[in-house]
This record gives C-alpha cells, sequence and structure tokens, in this order.
C-alpha cells in the first residue's frame, strides 16, 4: 500500500502539456455552437468545461482563464463551479478516469472488496492517478448503475458491472 | 400476475442498440404528438391533469397541475427542464428508459412543450450517464431530420427545440431547483421557494421541470387516452411505473408493473428471483436511499404511494433497495450518511453541519467507539436537522438523510446497541482483523475519500 493520495499543485511541465493538446481557438468552432442553445453565455459553462476537459485531459488554469474570457463570467465562478462538480478535474487526471462506486448497493454486493483490489493491485488510494499515469481511479457515489453492482464507470467510455476483485483489475489492465 | 407494460412495451433488450425511429414509428411513436398538434395546449394540459399522472421523480406531484401553473401571456419565454439527473441511490429506471425507448422522451418533451407553450427543452443528464446521452443525442439527429423536433415540428409551423445538458457529478443537481441552477452554468444550489419555477425558472422565465419517466407517460396518455391510461394503478396511482430492484436479490433489474396490484414482495420475489443466496430478508428500502426503511414483514403492499406510505415509507423514485439476513444495518446506515454528507451543497448549516455530525456519529457506532448515548445523539441531531418544511432548510437534502436515520433506529435498534456493546459493526470487525492478518494498516470501511475534491 502506497502513501495516501498527496495533491502536489500540477508543474510547469504538466501544465504546458495539457495545454499543448488543443488552443483555446481550436475549440472555438465547437464551444460557439454549445453558446448558441442558451439564451445567456454563461449558462453553457458546463458543456464548455466538459469539452475543454475532454480535449486538454484536465482543466488547466489557463482554461478557467480562457473560459471566464469566453464566458464573459468572473474566473472565480468558473473555479466555483469546477470544485463543485466531482467530475471536472483541475489536475492531471491520468489517461481515463475510473469512478468504482461506494454507495449502499454496491457495497451490499461486495463494492468495498473492488475498491481494495484496485487499490492494492496499483498500490494507490483511491483519488490517486496509477504510477504509471494510465488511470485516476477514484471512489464515488452511486453512479445509477444499480442493476450492475457492484459497478465502475470508465468516464465517457465505458462501464462494467457485477464486478468480482478480480474481474474489475482485468477489466481495467485489458484497457491498456 | 398482469404485467401491464406501457413504457417498456417495445423496448429492445437491455444491451441491445436503442430504439430507433422507426421502429418506435412502427409501434405508435410520434401518434401522440401528432394528435397534440392538433389540440389546443390547454387541452393536452387538461388531458395530463384528468389522467392523473404524478411525478415519478418521487415527490408524486401531479403532472397537469404542475403545467396549470405556468403564468400566461407574461411576456417571457417559457422553458421545460426534464429532470434526467438519476443520482438516487438505489434508482436506475431512467437511464433504462433513455437507453431503450429514447424518443419516447423526446416526443414526450416535445408535448408538453406544446402543453405550457415552450419552444425550448433542456435534459438535464447526469454527467455519470454518457451511453444515455449518446441514445438521446442520436435520436434527436433522427428526429430533426424527419422534422419531429426544430423549426417545423411536423409541418405545423410550430417550432420547438430540445437539447441534451449534460451534468457534472453532483446529486443535488437532482432537487429540481438545484438543477435549474446547474444549468444556468453555476453550482447545483437550490434556490427558495417561491417563487416557484413554474414562475419563475430558468433565466427568472417560467419553468416545468419534469422527471424522465413522467414525461415518457404523455404521449401515452394522449395517443390513447385518459381512461386507457387509467385502466393501470388506481386512483392514487395512475398509469404504470417503473422500478428498479437491486441489492441482495438474484436478479437486479427494473420492471414496469401496475402499482395497485403488484406488492413490494412481488417486486422481490417475483421480478428479481427472490433474496439471493437462499437467505432470509431482512429490509428493504422501497423507493430510493432517502425514504424510510421497512422491516421484512412490512412489504405485503402494492406499490402504489398511497399504500406505500401507509406501510411507513414512500415508493419515492421507484428505487428498491433490498438488504439481506447478514446485513448490519450500522453499516448500511454509515454508507448512506457519508453520501448525504458528501452531497450536502453547503448552503444551510443545519444541513451541512448535521449531515456531517450523522456520519460521524454512526461511524463512531461502527468502529466500536460508540455508547448508548452515541445512539440517542443519533436520533436527536435527526430530529433537530430536517424539516425543510418548517423552513430550517432550502431544501429536502437534510430530510432524505433523517428519514433512513430514524427508520434504522425505529426497525432495526438492536444492530445499533449490539454495535456498541460488541466493539462494533461485525463489518468493522471483519476488516479490522483481516487487516491485522496481512499487517496493512487498518483502514477506515470504505475509501478514504470520494472522488478528488
Amino acid at each position: 500500500m502506497s502513501a495516501p493520495a498527496t495533491r502536489t499543485p500540477p508543474t510547469a511541465e504538466e501544465i504546458a502539456a495539457a495545454d499543448g493538446r488543443a488552443t483555446f481557438d481550436d475549440l472555438r468552432p465547437h464551444l460557439d455552437t454549445l453558446v448558441a442553445r442558451y439564451p445567456a453565455r454563461g449558462a453553457a459553462l458546463l458543456p464548455v468545461l466538459w469539452h475543454v476537459q475532454r480535449s486538454r485531459g484536465w482543466i488547466t488554469p489557463n482554461s478557467v482563464a480562457e473560459t471566464a474570457a469566453y464566458l464573459e463570467i468572473p474566473k472565480a465562478h468558473v473555479e466555483g463551479v469546477i470544485t463543485f462538480y466531482t467530475m471536472f478535474q483541475d489536475a492531471p487526471a491520468g489517461r481515463e478516469v475510473v469512478m468504482v462506486c461506494k454507495t449502499l448497493t454496491c457495497r451490499l454486493r461486495g463494492a468495498q472488496d473492488v475498491i481494495d483490489a484496485l487499490e492494492d493491485h496499483y498500490g494507490i488510494h483511491m483519488g490517486d492517478v496509477t504510477a504509471d499515469g494510465k488511470f485516476k481511479i477514484e471512489a464515488a457515489e452511486c453512479l445509477g448503475l444499480c442493476d450492475m453492482a457492484p459497478c465502475m464507470l470508465v468516464v465517457d467510455k465505458a462501464r462494467y458491472g457485477d464486478l468480482t476483485p478480480e474481474s474489475a483489475v482485468k477489466s481495467l489492465e485489458e484497457r491498456s | 400476475m398482469p404485467v401491464s407494460k406501457r413504457l417498456m412495451e417495445h423496448a429492445p433488450a437491455i444491451d441491445a442498440p436503442p430504439q430507433s425511429l422507426a421502429d418506435y414509428k412502427a409501434t405508435g411513436g410520434y401518434k401522440g404528438l401528432e394528435k397534440a398538434l392538433k389540440m389546443e395546449p390547454d387541452a393536452i394540459t387538461q388531458m395530463v391533469l384528468e389522467a392523473g399522472v404524478r411525478g415519478r421523480g418521487g415527490a408524486g406531484f401531479p403532472a397537469g397541475r404542475k403545467w396549470s401553473f405556468v403564468p400566461k401571456n407574461t411576456g417571457k419565454p417559457i422553458y421545460l427542464a426534464c429532470n434526467a439527473d438519476e443520482s438516487e441511490p438505489g434508482c436506475f429506471k431512467d437511464r433504462q428508459l433513455m437507453e431503450r425507448v429514447p424518443h419516447l422522451l423526446i416526443e414526450g418533451c416535445v408535448m408538453a412543450c406544446r402543453a405550457i407553450g415552450a419552444q425550448a427543452a433542456f435534459i438535464y443528464v447526469r454527467g455519470e450517464y454518457p451511453q444515455s446521452i449518446a441514445a438521446l443525442e442520436a435520436a434527436l439527429i433522427e428526429a430533426r431530420d424527419k422534422g419531429l423536433v426544430g423549426e417545423n415540428v411536423m409541418g405545423s409551423g410550430w417550432a420547438c427545440e430540445v437539447w441534451v445538458h449534460q451534468g457534472a457529478g453532483a446529486y443535488i443537481c437532482g432537487e429540481e431547483t438545484g438543477l435549474l441552477s446547474s444549468l444556468e452554468g453555476g453550482r447545483g444550489y437550490p434556490r427558495i421557494k417561491p417563487p416557484f419555477p413554474a414562475v419563475e425558472g430558468l433565466w427568472s422565465s417560467p419553468t416545468i421541470i419534469n422527471n424522465v419517466e413522467t414525461l415518457a407517460n404523455v404521449p401515452v396518455i394522449v395517443r390513447d387516452g385518459v381512461e386507457a391510461f387509467r385502466s393501470v394503478g388506481d386512483d392514487d396511482t395512475a398509469g404504470t411505473r417503473l422500478v428498479g430492484i437491486s441489492g441482495h436479490v438474484e436478479n437486479p433489474g427494473d420492471v414496469e408493473i401496475n402499482p395497485a396490484t403488484t406488492t413490494i414482495r412481488e417486486l422481490i420475489e417475483v421480478h428479481a428471483g427472490g433474496v439471493w443466496k437462499g437467505r432470509k430478508l431482512k429490509a428493504v428500502i422501497p423507493g430510493g436511499s432517502s425514504v424510510p426503511v421497512l422491516p421484512a414483514d412490512a412489504i405485503d403492499v402494492p406499490f402504489t404511494y398511497g399504500a406505500v406510505k401507509e406501510a411507513g415509507s414512500l415508493a419515492g423514485a421507484g428505487g428498491v433497495i433490498v438488504m439481506d439476513e447478514t446485513t448490519c444495518m450500522v453499516d448500511a446506515l454509515m454508507n448512506l450518511m457519508q453520501f448525504y454528507h458528501h452531497e450536502s451543497c453547503g448552503q444551510c448549516t443545519p444541513c451541512r453541519e448535521g449531515t456531517g455530525w450523522l456520519e460521524k456519529l454512526v461511524t463512531r457506532i461502527w468502529s466500536g467507539e460508540g455508547s448508548e448515548r452515541d445512539i440517542e445523539l443519533l436520533d436527536r441531531v435527526a430530529d433537530t436537522i430536517g424539516g425543510a418544511q418548517q423552513g430550517k432548510t432550502i431544501c429536502f437534502l437534510a430530510d432524505s438523510a433523517v428519514m433512513p436515520t430514524k427508520s434504522f433506529l425505529k426497525h432495526f435498534r438492536d444492530d445499533f446497541v449490539k454495535a456498541v456493546a460488541d466493539g462494533g459493526s461485525p463489518v468493522f470487525k471483519a476488516r479490522r482483523d483481516r487487516h491485522a492478518k496481512t499487517s496493512t494498516a487498518a483502514k477506515t470501511g470504505t475509501a478514504a475519500k470520494t472522488g478528488a475534491k
């Protein structure tokens, strides 16, 4: 078992790498179509942050400033929103984010064993990024997949149900 | 036993692709919309009112009555927000509906817009449902292509847009005013009512917020008529209900039932294959994690709003969580209190601090550090923080933590007393012993931290 999650601030290299994946101007054409759906510019904040995050991997400090300027809203508001929602990442989050459900139905069917197995296999605590940078694995509140309990979600990509400690590890290893 | 399927009658299998527009139309799809476009908007509302369909998101408010609150001629635009932020632990029926019959929801949204005078609907889908979003987006492309959504709906000259809006992980956005705050681009903070959203909602304009399943009933009501709709269910719970059954059962899943003729016991024993591993039943949470728990001998009641209430709980959002005889209720309650504490938005002190207190107290009992006094304190904190109706908090999240707490203590106090006397929950002791064997540092009952923040 490794030490508990340490949340050191992103390095300059990490920030540059994420920002380098797409310039804000690259994102603009799609963002404009999102903004057009709403009667107020600021309403597009969640969809805009999703697009920025998908394009850059996580929401960098520059992304916050650029999003605020683009939507004509205060930077503090953007930061407030990012920290309110669990699915927005404000630090490097691995290539894929894995949410492992920990809430009642999943717990009744063995979620804790699944969480233990993933922590042991990757030598991490929930909320950490794996050493190889492939996954950020976090314990999540109910994913709405109670018919598949215990379950986990690879954000935007896949969901896995009826997990055992072994199948959870195998499922992620097969994504590598 | 009669099974009355309406919403899911023609739904493809769970793992099959979503129903296509062609398949939906072949089974009467968009016939309701066609009919509605020839009706006066108020007549649609009247039909929904007479059908008596109540909100399927948990609160059970009559949909037609809600629609009738929209003020006329304010000069402001009117909006429809579909609540697809299905985040209540134990509930997954709306996900099934969106991913299997997406056009049913889209047709319902367009018809509701027609009735209330809206020209735009936003379907707010929780961030954890990318497959639901994909199904809806694909269906919307088909619907726009065929003129069922957009500038000129079915050639009527009337315009109606439907947009899918993805949430980003926050239970509170399923609270209807929290959803509005989120949809406007903010933190999902619930708002003080009044003004009610029907008068002042999105961007201070009249807004109707309906659950996915509620809206999916609208095409059925208009297409088949009020009488046909009311032939299933009873006066209290008209129409079918989608119910998800999960936890300690052989076959977890969702089912569409006639609520008047299907008991909670049948949901478990017939539809979900019974309690798993041949074990006995201990407890059932019938309507999603926020409603009171029922003991095993209280489940021979039909799944109507009225009957479940009489039995001491609520049919809520239709999420039946089953717990077998081996379940430690201290462990189960601790898990739920972690959930409510994590999901409290933090605006109101009784909720922000109170859910934390509930979690701390039940954790103390769970880990063998509790006393009889802590059990009393748990009960007392629950009494203190609940009561949105008394104006203690803006929304019902604190009450949602109180209902399980009070009912767990009422029906399963023995488990708490035993945990105090025996040095903790059996779940805690098993973990402690296992970790002692592997000489790893003892951990808490669940991962130390939920999420990154």
